[in-house]
């Protein structure tokens, strides 16, 4: 189901409506019922594969508590290779077979492997890590096994954070299924707000972007510079607007239902360098790759060399998780290449500053920095956005021939530079002037609900109401 | 609990209000902006939807918008002649217009230029009935059309924003006459020339794809409906695909299925995908848009049809 659509509203409102009406004892019950239907909109077959790595977890985690050292590690071989293989073989089979094949035929022999035309299952990669978080904690004797196989398969598939995160840890999660959840206005308000907020990032801006995105990444050779600059830039908005929009609906929803989500983003584009990008970037995803496989290879800790390795390894990784192209192996690759190069870097820069003079305009140093990390940041989603290795190169190619009209789509420009402004303009003010004039929690409670009306308005009259899926669906 | 409840009620009631408020506000400050401007050169849906009285009227996309000049045809066939093609709308957008005219006359002749694979299922036919979202409350007889836009479109109208929707730069630029490319030149009565010629390496162009679809229900419908309406209003209907030019190993699906309906109620339906005189480049502004010299040459075979056969 997509948050973006009239199905979910009305779901949302049956399902909240009736879990505050519900006694607590079975909530959990219409909490996992509600979760299903969620999922089963898609390709409702497909809930057998969750139901059977739910199965798999559930008893692993149960076996994991009592078994002896030598069992454990057998126990979570088991449940990792139960869960990436499900994820390797709808995800990554065909492109392993294709590479081979070619690799075989390159090196003379005549080979082709067979592949399968298969849909991927939504989120996999999202409760596939959200289930590996689980065993890996229960493993490490950080979380206790959970006992009830209910309230585990609800961890799994709590319907906010099913098919695109946050990826939840269960620290985090599972004892909020034991919690009583009383009616609260403020928090319903706030979820609501939260949700709103999501709403016109995914259809005001994204959506909108996406019009512009699409039509020149999708016919590079008839674009000029100009406009593949320009799509690069709006893509990298659309993705961040697209999935901290989805982020922002998913936390919301289950604030509403009285549940506290990770933070997803936390204002990206306003990072000083790219390793703040991606502290800021997919906080779930990142710090799950830091803890469960940076810091096992042994993070900072190593030698310089194997730092280096780590970073470049976590990258490539993160890279292949959101795709199997070499489209995203580079566009991991290079994002450990950033960070690597501002490892090698980090006792140029401060004397950098002093010799500019920098260091003693503040603003003008922020802002810079800003700008390059961006611009750093749009060059490496040019991997990402386009179609195939062949387009991204082409892409760059083209992206020095400025001749020409800018590509405008009629008023989609105008339309993609508003709602980009827009952003900017919130995000400058909730980093930098949390104090100042405040609209949306302004004490006068007439401000505050007028500003709320006026979102909505604003999505009525600028969203882009026929647009697609979330981007990290497919993920 | 109660009280709680009453809490959040009020707050969620109060937020509602003020949406309803500036819903109506904005809505109708919108509504009166898009209809101020004057309609012929600035909105044709306008235009042909509320104003438009000659004898002749074009329908179809841009291919019947950049091709077919309505000053030569009214000028050879001593009709008014208006040319009402939209860019980017088809069948739906045709018959919708079709329906907004039946209501206040009836032309004498029709023109309705359809595209190669004008039924083949595209979702992008249905998101841009957006275009007659405007035209909702003052045109009842389109209301079916636009239901096909989602199933959800009539609560969406309920607002009065809704119909305005991504419509916002573009009533400020118009109402301020700050970006005049974008409407049609003076006097030429809908028709846009297209002045470049396509710069496309080779003489020859061979298209090998065969696509078999099955024809959307919908457009086919609305393609025999649209027929439908003619005849019974005795409106001289003429089907014309106009040149495109690369040649099509394959016949699209479309085509047979637009010429037989149209065969089936005795309309003249004209094919020129194939006419070699056509293919050469200095006719087209690109594969499918005749340019200036190509919209000439094809208006006069345009003209000659219809003289023939309103004579017969």
């Amino acid at each position: 189901m997509l948050f973006n659509s009239f199905q979910f509203v009305f779901f949302f409102i049956i399902v909240s409506t009736l879990f505050y009406a519900m006694p607590f004892k079975f909530r959990w019950l219409l909490l996992l019922t509600a979760s299903c239907y969620f999922y089963m909109v898609y390709i409702p077959v497909y809930i057998l594969i969750l139901a059977f790595t739910i199965t798999i977890d559930y008893f692993v985690g149960l076996f994991l508590e009592t078994a002896s050292v030598r069992y454990k590690k057998l126990l979570l071989v088991i449940s990792i290779i139960s869960n990436i293989g499900i994820l390797g073989f709808f995800k990554y089979y065909n492109f392993f077979t294709e590479n081979i094949s070619f690799l075989i035929n390159h090196l003379g022999y005549k080979a082709k492997l067979s592949s399968f035309s298969l849909i991927l299952p939504i989120g996999l990669s999202f409760h596939t890590f959200q289930a590996l978080s689980y065993i890996i904690e229960v493993y490490r004797g950080n979380q206790k096994a959970e006992k009830h196989f209910g309230i585990y398969a609800l961890y799994v598939m709590f319907f906010p954070q099913l098919v695109a995160g946050p990826i939840e840890r269960p620290q985090n999660i599972l004892y909020q299924f034991y919690e009583k959840k009383v009616f609260d206005p403020d928090g319903i308000s706030s979820g609501l707000k939260l949700m709103l907020r999501g709403f016109f990032k995914k259809l005001v801006i994204a959506d909108r972007l996406a019009i512009y995105v699409n039509a020149v990444y999708n016919h590079p050779a008839s674009n000029n510079g100009k406009s593949l600059i320009v799509a690069t830039f709006f893509f990298a908005f659309q993705i961040y607007c697209d999935f901290s929009g989805y982020s922002d609906i998913a936390i919301g929803a289950a604030k509403v239902l009285g549940f506290k989500l990770v933070t997803n983003f936390n204002n990206p584009y306003l990072s000083r360098n790219v390793s703040e990008f991606w502290k800021r970037w997919h906080i779930s995803l990142t710090t799950w790759f830091r803890d469960y496989l940076y810091i096992p290879l042994g993070g900072s800790r190593v030698s310089t060399a194997k730092v280096y390795l780590n970073i470049l390894l976590v990258f490539l990784i993160s890279g292949l998780w959101h795709g199997a192209s070499w489209n995203f192996i580079l566009w991991g690759g290079l994002n450990g290449l950033y960070l690597i190069f501002l490892k090698i870097t980090r006792k140029f820069w401060p004397l950098f500053y002093r010799i500019t003079y920098l260091e003693k305009i503040a603003w003008l140093k922020i802002s810079l920095q800003m700008v390059v990390t961006t611009i750093f940041v749009c060059f490496s989603w040019v991997f990402f956005r386009a179609n195939t290795m062949t387009d991204s190169f082409l892409i760059f190619k083209r992206m020095t021939l400025l001749k020409g009209e800018l590509f405008a789509g009629g008023y989609t420009l105008q339309y993609c530079f508003l709602g980009i402004f827009i952003l900017l303009l919130y995000e400058i003010k909730v980093e930098y002037f949390k104090k100042t004039f405040n609209l949306f929690n302004n004490s006068n409670y007439l401000i505050r609900n007028c500003s709320f009306a006026l979102v909505i308005v604003a999505i009525i009259m600028l969203g882009v109401f026929d647009g697609g899926q979330f981007i990290y669906f497919q993920f | 609990m109660n009280g709680k409840i009453k809490v959040f009620l009020g707050r969620f009631l109060l937020v509602c209000f003020l949406v309803i408020v500036f819903d109506q506000a904005v809505g109708r400050l919108l509504n009166h902006f898009y209809f101020k401007h004057e309609p012929v050169n600035h909105n044709s849906t306008t235009y042909v939807a509320n104003y438009c009285d000659q004898q002749v009227l074009i329908f179809g996309s841009s291919r019947a918008c950049y091709q077919y000049i309505s000053n030569e045809i009214a000028d050879k066939t001593k009709l008014t002649c208006f040319n009402a093609g939209v860019p980017g709308n088809y069948i739906l957008y045709s018959y919708a217009m079709l329906k907004c005219v039946l209501k206040r006359y009836t032309p004498k002749v029709v023109v309705l230029d359809i595209m190669p694979d004008e039924f083949k299922f595209s979702q992008d036919n249905y998101d841009r009935l957006s275009i007659l979202l405007p035209y909702y409350e003052s045109h009842p007889e389109i209301r079916e059309i636009i239901g096909l836009k989602s199933k959800y479109e009539n609560l969406k109208l309920l607002s009065m924003i809704y119909p305005f929707n991504s419509f916002a730069i573009d009533i400020i630029s118009r109402n301020l006459h700050t970006n005049k490319n974008e409407f049609r030149p003076d006097g030429q009565n809908g028709f846009i020339p297209l002045l470049d010629t396509i710069n496309q390496p080779g003489d020859k162009f061979v298209n090998k794809d065969y696509e078999n679809y099955k024809p959307d229900a919908e457009l086919l419908m609305a393609y025999n409906s649209f027929i439908k309406e003619c005849i019974s209003h005795h409106i001289k209907l003429f089907v014309f695909i106009s040149p495109i030019l690369d040649t099509h190993l394959f016949k699209n699906n479309s085509i047979k299925i637009a010429s037989n309906i149209a065969l089936k109620n005795k309309i003249p339906f004209l094919d020129c995908t194939d006419q070699q005189e056509f293919k050469k480049k200095i006719f087209f502004k690109d594969f499918g848009h005749l340019n200036i010299n190509g919209a000439r040459l094809y208006t006069t075979e345009v003209i000659r049809q219809i003289k023939a056969q309103s004579y017969r």
